[in-house]
């Protein structure tokens, strides 16, 4: 096998941002697109050579589909978690957007499915391969700045208000001023998930400076309807402490109707640790700072460390120029297709590629993919439950569970 | 009575910072110091420009009986340091109490139950409040122009053992008071750890704390709370947690975060205390160095990024007796406001059950830590049908 035939569910923004980086990578062939909304024709519109690409609005029919490799999960939706574990128990590998899923269940039915069947399953969150992150954990797993006590990290923006509601038939998003023309519009499923369950990108990238887990979640949070607009029925902010196994407490916080400038940034981090200190910058047109105990440093180190990287991995020529055709969409100044740093997005379609045809191990495996999608659900738990903590499993296979089985009790 | 004579009781650092402030201001007459260690004594007196009169006591009950005493200047840390406060009130002495006010919850009660009976002014000295930006962001929220503040965070991260006075704050020579060096422990067989050494770093949210809720004119109803393990990463040889953190949920539905540590090393340019704070409509966030400005975004103010402002502790309405009185001259208004409620009547803004609102927050998250982050109700310490005024609640005697 020298190529992957892949399949795309879900052909909303990402889904249709996928599509695109996946038709000009190698390794790739795209088979067949899927959505149970009537979008196919504009994701077919994307590819180079769309003979012979299957559209597809049954999931079911999808995974029944023998020209299909590997699924590439695009859905926003609260079965996320359940559709990724039965593309695994139908043979397929996949590559699935963030977050993982919803519920434990749907976690613990992952892993058993990927350990039964061997597949890649592969969570897409790119941000753990953002150029400062690398240098973040180069310092930690030195020891150059101690023990590390404290890690913040967010989410935080004000996403415009188009996401909320769609149409049910032509699955078009509804903006809330428009919604008295649409009278049918439904609440989609971004207007219902806990934001705190969205704390995966944050989460993931700093587990992989730290080389750790979470083992005790508790949460809190507004009301689940925001103080911005009356039509969104979501908290407008939900925040987690985590405690991990090697004594680190984290604060994650996510919430996307907040009056925070677009000039300040969404994705924000702090690590103090016992000999030193790391934080992101907080507004655009500043630089990172850093400050080593142990380096004769008056102050703190200003660091352009950004989240691109310096040693961008290596599309091919072919690669790299396709990819630099890719440009996000903007309708009325509003961007309406997904986009990313494209260097850290290759990683993640280059490392699943070297998974499944088996050149390389995943490093973000399926057990450090669930590490970052339980705190998510249990934070979220802990919310409704009057910030009760929460402990978090650890998801590799024991003598209580052997490899392959769900644990008991789900 | 147009003069206030008062009695320091605490003859540490801010003990001694005190007695210099209280010099320099009017209605103000020292007429007894005390401490438990004899051999501080001295110290104090020599602060003194006139120390003609001035008693000197190492038992806090003998201080609390001179009749010559209105108010009692309390600066000590100890973990007694709530019922310090309570037994002067109930001494019929007025109280200007250091920061924190208690390390129990039945202290925190026993100050409000002695201030409702005695009807005497007992006032926390936390003078953060008073920090000229605080009066910024709090105009800010009353116009609503932040919308619903959804989110505060405040800490207090600090690394004090950098300089060598501070390396002494841990451990105290049991026979002389004298702060020791974990260094020079060798030397001194009597040394044991202090109460600042034992004392859970969350217990000092009150800097924090107390200005949020000024600003949010709000009071927290649960808390929880996560730590590191009770002993320090960066100084093994202190037994207590690098940083504590505590996660809250106010009244009118803001979650505030909090945190507080003084043992990880830091950049010295590092201000101490962060805060943020985000609304609906906007936001603001002090500076993380010393130098660095606030920002500020107004949604429905064409901005198209943060302001940068020059907002600062020092405010610039400050009369001139407040500029040198410490803490960028925040001190100056704790002893004034002090002043004022008891020789004018003037009610203090910081009351008691705000005092308490600050400091039974920081207890419980060191209580939540200790039960493994379980959520803690606060209670409200006004009285009403559920507490008479005067009264003990049911469950916390």
């Amino acid at each position: 096998m020298d190529e992957i035939r892949i399949g795309v569910f879900g052909l909303g923004h990402r889904g249709i941002h996928w599509i695109r980086v996946l038709d000009r990578i190698d390794g790739y062939r795209i088979t067949a697109v899927g959505d149970i909304f009537p979008l196919q024709e504009r994701a077919l519109a994307e590819i180079s050579n769309s003979e012979g690409v299957e559209s597809y609005s049954s999931y079911e029919d999808m995974l029944a589909d023998p020209n299909i490799d590997a699924i590439a999960l695009c859905v926003r939706c609260e079965e996320q978690g359940a559709m990724a574990a039965r593309a695994l128990e139908a043979g397929k590998h996949v590559n699935s957007e963030v977050p993982a899923a919803h519920t434990m269940e749907d976690l613990w039915r992952i892993v058993a499915a990927q350990e039964k069947t061997g597949l890649v399953y592969m969570l897409a969150e790119q941000m753990r391969y953002s150029g400062f992150i690398t240098g973040w954990r180069d310092l930690v797993q030195q020891g150059r700045l101690g023990h590390v006590g404290y890690v913040e990290g967010e989410y935080f923006s004000r996403k415009s208000p188009h996401r909320y509601y769609q149409d049910p038939k032509t699955g078009e998003f509804i903006d809330i001023p428009d919604l008295a023309n649409h009278p049918d519009a439904q609440p989609t499923w971004l207007h219902k998930m806990p934001p705190i369950h969205y704390l995966c990108h944050d989460l993931s990238a700093m587990l992989s400076i730290l080389d750790d887990r979470v083992v005790k979640v508790t949460g809190m949070g507004t009301r689940p309807q925001s103080y911005l607009d009356d039509a969104i029925k979501r908290a407008d902010i939900q925040v987690a402490l985590l405690h991990t196994e090697k004594d680190t407490v984290m604060r994650m916080a996510c919430g996307w109707t907040l009056g925070r400038s677009r000039e300040t940034r969404g994705h924000r981090y702090q690590l103090i640790a016992s000999h030193g200190t790391l934080e992101t910058n907080p507004h655009m047109d500043e630089l990172q700072s850093m400050w080593l105990a142990d380096s004769q440093m008056h102050d703190v180190a200003r660091v352009d460390w950004r989240q691109e990287r310096t040693d961008a991995p290596s599309p091919s020529p072919s690669e790299a120029a396709a990819l630099a055709e890719i440009k996000p969409d903007y309708i009325g100044g509003r961007r309406t297709t997904g986009y990313s740093i494209p260097s850290i997005d290759y990683i993640v379609h280059s490392n699943f590629r070297e998974a499944v045809l088996g050149e390389k191990p995943l490093e973000f495996d399926v057990y450090k993919a669930m590490d970052t999608a339980a705190p998510a659900i249990l934070a979220a738990d802990s919310i409704e439950q009057g910030s009760h903590p929460i402990d978090v499993p650890d998801f590799h296979p024991d003598d209580s569970r052997p490899s392959g089985q769900l644990p008991k009790g789900i | 009575m147009d003069e206030i004579r008062i009695g320091l009781f605490g003859l540490g650092l801010r003990g001694l910072a005190w007695l210099r402030g209280l010099q320099r201001l009017d209605n103000y007459r020292i007429t007894a110091i005390g401490d438990i260690f004899p051999g501080l004594h001295q110290r104090g007196l020599d602060q003194l420009e006139n120390s003609n009169g001035v008693k000197t006591y190492a038992d806090y009950d003998d201080f609390l009986a001179n009749p010559d005493i209105d108010a009692v200047a309390l600066t000590v840390r100890c973990e007694q340091q709530g019922a310090m406060a309570a037994m002067a009130l109930e001494a019929g002495k007025h109280v200007n109490a250091e920061v924190p006010a208690a390390h129990t919850m039945e202290d925190c009660w026993r100050i409000v139950v002695a201030t409702e009976r005695s009807g005497l002014v007992y006032q926390l000295a936390e003078q953060q409040r008073y920090a000229g930006y605080f009066g910024g962001w709090q105009k800010l929220v009353k116009e609503g122009k932040l919308g619903h503040i959804v989110y505060f965070e405040g800490e207090y991260i600090s690394y004090k053992m950098g300089e060598p006075a501070s390396r002494k704050r841990y451990h105290q020579d049991w026979d002389t008071g004298e702060m020791v060096a974990s260094e020079d422990l060798h030397k001194y067989p009597n040394a044991k750890p202090n109460w600042r050494h034992q004392m859970p770093p969350a217990h000092y949210f009150v800097h924090d704390l107390s200005p949020i809720l000024m600003i949010l004119d709000d009071r927290v109803t649960t808390v929880t709370g996560m730590g590191t393990r009770r002993q320090s990463y960066a100084h093994p040889e202190l037994k207590r947690a690098d940083i504590q953190v505590g996660l809250m949920k106010t009244t009118k539905d803001t979650v505030v975060r909090m945190a507080q540590g003084a043992t990880q090393m830091i950049a010295p340019n590092r201000d101490h205390h962060h805060f943020q704070m985000i609304g609906t409509k906007g936001s603001v966030e002090s500076g993380r160095s010393w130098d660095s400005p606030h920002k500020m975004w107004l949604a429905d103010s064409q901005m198209h990024g943060p302001a940068t402002i020059d907002w600062r502790y020092e405010r610039t309405d400050a009369p001139k007796e407040a500029v040198r009185s410490g803490h960028f001259g925040m001190d100056y208004y704790v002893h004034v406001a002090f002043r004022d409620a008891i020789l004018h009547n003037k009610p203090l803004e910081f009351d008691v059950y705000k005092a308490m609102d600050t400091a039974a927050p920081a207890i419980l998250t060191a209580d939540s830590i200790d039960r493994g982050s379980e959520p803690i109700e606060v209670p409200d310490f006004t009285p009403g049908k559920h507490r008479p005024h005067g009264t003990w609640p049911e469950v916390s005697r």
